[in-house]
């Protein structure tokens, strides 16, 4: 039947008053109810390092439960999440030696199976990822050094202070900052170089670092100093201390997505202090689990998790509120914590 | 107190000499793990450390109260002497751990400083370095040495006033240097080769 330009076809489509409905309007109707009942982006996953057990608990973050629980190797401890892909550090549990327990290994983002395994030197504990992922920087508790693993092989081994552990890559991958606990020194890698271009000092017992978003600053908890260096990444020097008082023993660190806050998991503290980056200050202690150290922040800053390795559970908190809003059980000596 | 305070110094292209004088092989040994930590944190930081045995122009001494170190700081390991303006106690005394006994209260025991089972916060990492290195392991008076030799290390590389200095002993703790010049440190109860408490300073 022809006339005004529809859909034909051996009854055709014909509109209330029996003419032809428009194909544009017929492809906008699909494209709407096509719209609307597309399934909402879902939620990240959080995945969670247990060192005792020897896994990775996946945690949906919608509905703040674990839907799979990933069976890596001997003591996990640092996680990270780049691109595609999740990290985590493998070590032996034998002292100043070096095994084939040692690694970082990747898996898949929905925690099915283990897609691949680097060397990263003896005990890696902590690292970070280069952006591009070709390149992981990992400190190597027992030996005293920071191991560059590129593309599946270590291509450089050096020298930081005694029991290196954290270890942070600021936002453009120019610099690694290691720090140690014994030495209680940051040792500064350039990443171009492959090499540690400076080192300073910071407060008793330094066990991670984190980067501003900007890229501008760095914060370094120090565990028995009970405080967190404030660093100027542009000349590597310690600006200022903040104090978290109390009880604190601080381990995890993590920069809000804004800039404006620092989240910090006092360990055995059992608490995550809030700084106010312009203020300078603590302006909230917030109870969680037993001894969280691992620390994540999420994408819109809306949620921080901690991971607390006597509790065997996360705390999951609401930024906005200052408060805990769940806890979820995972595997045994929760220990690190990522998130995309 | 300010005569430790004199040790702080910018730590780039410095050498820190410092005395020891081992009153056993646990003493020397302690010390010489802390030596080579020291060193490898003082060249991190473009300076030199240099643990020697002739205690001239030395920038302090560790070893044993009976020491004489005029002008230099004295850091005492083994049990304290008389109070004197330039000596710090690094090993507790035993008073001091007669006390400790006493505020925990329990049935028999004896109180140390260190304890080679010790694991929590560093402890296991510090005990296993000991023992790798020596074959042996780490009792109270190497961990005084040990100790002893970073606090005399950590002093010289940081310009800070002694009063904010704190420092790490792998306790759980910051320890610190009282107003007796004892230092403030957690202490532990022994039955048998097992710890079974924990004394905190008073």
């Amino acid at each position: 039947m022809k006339g005004r330009k529809g859909l034909k076809g051996p009854e055709g489509l014909k509109g209330l008053r029996g003419g032809p409905v428009p194909v544009l309007f017929v492809l906008w109707v699909l494209y709407v109810l096509l719209v609307l009942s597309a399934p909402a982006q879902a939620a990240p996953f959080a995945y969670v390092s247990n060192e005792r057990s020897g896994t990775v608990s996946v945690i949906d973050t919608a509905t703040n439960k674990v839907v799979s629980t990933l069976r890596v190797g001997s003591r996990p401890r640092g996680i990270q999440v780049s691109g595609k892909r999740v990290f985590v550090a493998l070590s032996d549990t034998a002292r100043n030696s070096q095994s084939s327990a040692d690694a970082i290994v990747a898996f898949d983002p929905a925690g099915r199976r283990i897609l691949a395994r680097y060397d990263a030197g003896s005990d890696p504990e902590q690292f970070a990822v280069s952006r591009d992922g070709s390149t992981l920087f990992a400190s190597n508790e027992d030996a005293g050094t920071a191991s560059i693993t590129h593309q599946g092989k270590v291509v450089a081994t050096l020298i930081v202070g005694i029991e290196p552990e954290g270890v942070a890559i600021s936002p453009d991958g120019r610099w690694v900052y290691v720090t140690a606990e014994t030495s209680n020194t940051v040792s500064v890698i350039d990443t171009q170089a492959r090499k540690v271009v400076a080192s300073f000092l910071v407060d008793p017992r330094p066990r991670a670092a984190a980067f501003s978003p900007k890229g501008d600053r760095a914060y370094v908890t120090a565990e028995i100093g009970g405080t967190v260096s404030v660093v100027d990444t542009a000349t590597h020097q310690v600006i200022d201390v903040i104090g978290l008082g109390g009880r604190a023993k601080p381990v995890g660190v993590v920069a809000s997505p804004d800039g404006r806050r620092v989240y910090v998991a006092n360990g055995h503290g059992n608490s995550v202090a809030v700084i106010d980056t312009a203020k300078g200050k603590v302006i909230q202690t917030i109870p969680v689990g037993r001894r969280p150290w691992g620390i994540a922040v999420a994408r819109d800053g809306k949620r921080v998790y901690t991971a607390n390795g006597l509790s065997n559970d996360v705390s999951v908190i609401d930024t906005a509120a200052g408060r805990v809003v769940a806890t979820v059980k995972v595997g045994e000596g929760a220990w690190g914590i990522a998130l995309p | 107190m300010a005569s430790l305070a004199a040790l702080a110094l910018a730590p780039e292209g410095k050498v820190i000499r410092v005395g020891h004088v081992a009153s056993d092989e646990r003493a020397l040994r302690g010390a010489q793990l802390g030596a080579e930590e020291a060193g490898r944190t003082a060249g991190l930081l473009g300076a030199r450390f240099e643990l020697v045995a002739d205690l001239d122009g030395v920038m302090a001494v560790v070893g044993g109260a009976e020491l004489e170190s005029p002008g230099v700081p004295l850091l005492v390991t083994g049990e304290p002497g008389p109070p004197r303006p330039n000596v710090f106690h690094v090993s507790s005394s035993q008073a001091e751990r007669r006390a400790a006994l006493a505020r925990w209260g329990g049935e028999g025991g004896e109180v140390v400083d260190w304890h080679p089972s010790l694991t929590r916060f560093g402890a296991e990492q510090l005990n296993s370095r000991f023992e790798s290195r020596f074959g042996a392991p780490m009792d109270s008076l190497a961990w005084a040495n040990w100790m002893a030799v970073k606090i005399a290390a950590e002093l010289a590389l940081r310009a800070m006033p002694l009063e904010r200095l704190r420092f790490d002993g792998h306790k759980g703790e910051p320890l610190w240097f009282g107003e007796d010049h004892c230092l403030r440190q957690p202490l532990y109860v022994v039955i048998g080769e097992k710890v079974v408490g924990e004394v905190a300073p008073e």
